[in-house]
């Protein structure tokens, strides 16, 4: 079995007349991290829906595990990967057991009750996304971290070889930015899913992911490995900084881990 | 610490779902029995239904059977009809304030009833009326379906609704205001408050097959909606069709919704009402909801209905006007509630 997860060959993506992606290659193996990167309004998000097949393609191709996007049964493709939102929208004050439980949707009959299959499926997410703690609270009266934790979860529930995630770490304190993205990254290295994941820190983008691709203006500016992807050419051009000097910082802490141990 | 509190009564509040169904069922059943048992509740009324029962027992058959059944049947169904669609648009749009006649079924099943009415169809068959109805409801969703072409993000549902809801409601003006006799006029507004008396089988078979189609159509709706709850990106992620999901929801409330307000005139707020009221008790699942505001919602206006005749024994007050004496205070509530928690 080839291990390649998502192929984009020439995407391009119109709003209107006007290109919002265009010429976009990309490969993404199974086992890897993969972050998206780029200034606000480069395309990450439209980039990531249509790997999804949520965005509709003007040109190009996605495949998704080798098999072209307009050839999946949606139900077929909702089992083979799975999404992450930013938290924050959830429409009900639901239970956090029964919010992750959403997860196994692609996975129901129609009128038929889930099974033991989706009762390990549930236990093993919320394990995994170690949530067990408050999973009969409301999933409206948690934290940032917690929620993005119980999102983690719900998406891990479908049981999908791809994992997608938009800025999951986006408003989240530095303690659980490094929890969700140890979990993530843990997704690749250990379960072998192919995750992509997008991104506005920098920092932690060239820490924990394998592979970074850099949009700006809805092309692929670069691509490779974090060193050289984020080399002080390609900020100043596409972010229109400098990194600091070594010297230049006072009093910053950088890097900081996680502690073990109850909060 | 507010919302610890809030949480732990959220928590509490939840029931078997079973037995809630069971108890909704029972509610109803009840309320049908006050409703066929006498017509005003009173020693008085029920012994001298009684005594007929005794005396002319085939007159006191009838009453029960072509009077007061079909008003019951009619008011379950009714009742039904809008608790279940109150329940669906919520869980769709994702907004406790959405409501039947918030993406303008009512309202345009009203013209096209007012329509038929206009033109002396009713002379013809005493069918027209409903069948404008319904016509009227479909119309106004095809009318919503063109101005939300293909887009449906959830605000472009309700401008639209708006707009049709506002139109509908200026033809049927239009349509009063150019009506050739006072008398017309007259029934036409009696018509519109909202109403489940003088009604008869012939209006329960009318409106049955319509609203039975709408209740199937929304009935299959629960594990979207559900699925809805983690958000549309991602609903769409795992399969849902939110572009087939529309089309059920938009024929199944404007299926039901337009035979229904057809046979009873507008009965307003209950969809909005009974699903709010009840989703603390199914633990804030939209799948959950369809089918308790379905029974829900039936109970209500059972109660309501025997209640309306028990406090007017003379000049009998109109359903639809009591229920939006409650429903409209309970909305503005019900909307300060939301956005004060939005800030």
């Amino acid at each position: 079995m080839s291990d390649s997860a998502i192929t984009i060959r020439g995407a391009m993506v119109q709003r209107g007349n006007r290109p919002v992606l265009s010429d976009i290659n990309a490969d993404i193996r199974m086992g890897e991290l993969v972050g998206l990167i780029g200034p606000n309004g480069a395309g990450k998000t439209t980039l990531l829906r249509a790997a999804m097949g949520l965005q509709p393609l003007k040109d190009g191709s996605v495949q998704i595990l080798g098999r072209d996007l307009a050839t999946w049964d949606r139900r077929d493709l909702g089992r083979s990967l799975a999404y992450m939102p930013q938290s924050g929208a959830e429409a009900w004050p639901i239970r956090v057991d029964r919010f992750v439980a959403l997860g196994r949707h692609p996975h129901l009959e129609p009128w038929r009750r889930s099974g033991p299959e989706d009762a390990a499926a549930l236990r093993h997410a919320m394990q995994a996304a170690d949530i067990e703690a408050f999973a009969d609270r409301p999933v409206t009266s948690l934290s940032g971290g917690e929620r993005a934790r119980v999102h983690f979860a719900r998406a891990l529930a479908v049981g999908a070889p791809i994992l997608f995630a938009d800025e999951p770490i986006a408003g989240l304190d530095p303690y659980h930015q490094l929890h969700v993205l140890e979990m993530l990254r843990d997704q690749a290295v250990d379960q072998g899913r192919a995750v992509v994941v997008v991104l506005h820190d920098l920092a932690l983008a060239h820490r924990f992911c394998h592979r970074l691709i850099l949009i700006q203006d809805g092309h692929i500016q670069a691509e490779g490995n974090p060193d050289s992807v984020l080399s002080k050419d390609h900020l100043a051009e596409t972010y229109r900084v400098t990194p600091a000097d070594p010297g230049e910082l006072t009093g910053i802490v950088l890097p900081w881990h996680r502690r073990a141990g109850p909060a | 610490m507010i919302d610890e509190t809030r949480m732990e009564a959220n928590r509490s509040r939840e029931m078997p779902f079973p037995l809630l169904l069971a108890g909704l069922a029972m509610a109803g059943l009840i309320a049908a029995g006050l409703g066929l048992v006498a017509d005003r509740i009173s020693a008085t009324a029920l012994s001298g239904f009684l005594t007929l029962l005794s005396e002319d027992r085939e007159t006191a058959l009838a009453i029960l059977t072509e009077v007061r059944l079909p008003r019951i049947v009619l008011g379950a169904i009714v009742g039904g009809t809008l608790g279940l669609s109150g329940a669906a648009l919520q869980g769709w749009l994702r907004n406790p304030l959405a409501e039947p006649g918030l993406i303008g079924a009512s309202a345009a099943a009203a013209l096209g009833a007012v329509i038929a009415f206009y033109f002396g169809l009713g002379s013809l068959s005493q069918f027209a009326l409903p069948a404008g109805g319904v016509i009227g409801a479909m119309a106004g969703l095809g009318v919503l379906l063109l101005l939300v072409g293909r887009d449906p993000s959830v605000l472009t549902v309700i401008l639209a609704g708006v707009a049709v809801t506002a139109f509908a409601g200026a033809l049927t003006q239009l349509a009063l205001n150019l009506a050739p006799s006072p008398y017309a006029t007259l029934e036409v507004i009696t018509w519109l408050m909202g109403s489940l008396a003088n009604r008869s089988f012939e209006h329960v078979w009318l409106a049955l097959p319509m609203t039975v189609l709408g209740w199937l159509l929304l009935a299959g709706t629960g594990r979207a909606l559900d699925a809805l709850t983690v958000g549309e990106d991602a609903a769409r992620s795992m399969g849902v069709n939110l572009i087939r999901l529309r089309w059920r929801i938009v024929f199944g409330v404007g299926l039901s919704v337009g035979a229904a307000v057809s046979v009873s005139g507008i009965i307003g707020f209950v969809g909005l009402v009974i699903p709010h009221l009840l989703r603390p008790l199914v633990g804030y699942m939209p799948s959950r909801l369809l089918p308790a505001s379905a029974l829900g919602g039936a109970a209500l206006i059972l109660y309501a209905d025997v209640l309306v005749r028990y406090l007017s024994p003379g000049q009998e007050l109109k359903l639809g006007v009591v229920t939006a004496l409650i429903g409209a205070p309970f909305f503005l509530l019900l909307l300060i509630e939301v956005r004060r928690r939005g800030q």
